[in-house]
């Protein structure tokens, strides 16, 4: 049962991680990053690196978002590529 | 900076409900960081979250007020202060830099009233360091980059 | 453009995915890794630290200087941002003259 369960948020890593790079609304992009971080701190914390999972969790998905759109809020919010 | 939001509901879950269980489950994972997982780093980003919460409800002006940039600095230095300390009171007393046995602590297990080890000891107090250290520049860092909000 | 570079990242996505079928399995007793620093570790914490998170043990106690130049890194990290933020800065009591 555990590995169906790591693959499904494998899947979720690498699908969020290919939509935060595809966004241009940066602040939804910050959206999908935490996401990403998410689902990287369930992987830390389902391979046994709890302590691991526990800073991903704090930093990743809690900090680093807020961060992210105050640093965007300073800049254009759209991306150009 | 961040505006003060009208809703009493928002206000109410954040002030008295939330915050105030993300400060004392931060200070747990700080205090608990040598029996469970956690530690300095994570208790602190914890605490700095709980408090990034506060301060995106209630209005940065509100909570600069209480605790200021310049406050803030000194408390991360005194964070890398109180692990640098660790390190160098072992240094005076003749052994290597960082071994937390030769840290004077002994006086603490007859306070407290249990046995640990000076390197047990040792570890928690760099854990505080840490955690002081950690929690200061993460506020810091939200504080200067939503400061200019209003500018434009 | 697009192309050569999935031409390009394809084959080294499929070829990592090939060696990492050598890796050893999680949490195998018998890997390098847990078979001569790992033990050390654990009857270090058991015997000198005493207390029950070999994590923390290792990362505060026996690399202790790695965490010290850790929270150096994330402090003097802080600072740099803080001085790069407040470049454009007003002073504290005078007015708007920033210009943005």
């Amino acid at each position: 049962m555990v590995w169906e369960l790591e693959l499904a948020l494998f899947g979720l890593l690498v699908v969020s991680a290919i939509v935060a790079l595809q966004l241009r609304d940066l602040i939804a992009a910050v959206a999908a990053l935490s996401v990403y971080s998410f689902m990287a701190a369930a992987l830390l914390a389902m391979m046994g690196a709890v302590d691991v999972a526990f800073t991903e969790a704090a930093l990743g998905a809690g900090i680093t978002g807020v961060l992210f759109i105050g640093a965007i809020s300073l800049m254009h919010r759209r991306s150009v590529d | 900076m961040t505006e003060q939001h009208d809703s009493i509901i928002l206000n109410f879950v954040v002030r008295v409900l939330l915050v105030p269980f993300i400060f004392v489950f931060g200070v747990y994972v700080l205090v608990h960081g040598e029996a469970s997982p956690g530690g300095g780093f994570q208790a602190g980003a914890i605490v700095a979250a709980g408090l990034v919460l506060a301060r995106l409800t209630t209005g940065s002006e509100h909570g600069e007020r209480r605790i200021s940039t310049r406050v803030l600095l000194w408390l991360a230095s005194a964070g890398i202060g109180i692990y640098v300390l660790a390190g160098i009171v072992p240094l005076l007393a003749g052994v290597n830099f960082l071994d937390y046995a030769a840290l004077p602590v002994e006086w603490f297990n007859a306070v407290a009233g249990h046995e640990r080890t000076n390197r047990a000891m040792g570890i928690f107090i760099v854990e505080v360091g840490i955690f002081i250290g950690v929690f200061s520049v993460l506020v810091i860092l939200y504080d200067h980059l939503t400061e200019r909000f209003t500018d434009d | 453009m697009k192309w050569l570079t999935a031409a390009l990242l394809l084959p080294l996505a499929a070829l990592l995915i090939y060696v990492s079928a050598d890796l050893p399995d999680r949490g195998d007793p018998d890997a390098p890794a847990n078979l001569h620093l790992s033990p050390e570790l654990v009857e270090v914490t058991e015997r000198d630290i005493e207390i029950p998170n070999i994590v923390t043990a290792v990362l505060a106690d026996v690399r202790g200087y790695d965490t010290l130049g850790e929270t150096l890194v994330v402090f003097t990290a802080g600072l740099a941002v803080l001085l790069v933020l407040m470049r454009g800065a007003r002073p504290r009591d005078s007015g708007r003259s920033n210009e943005r």
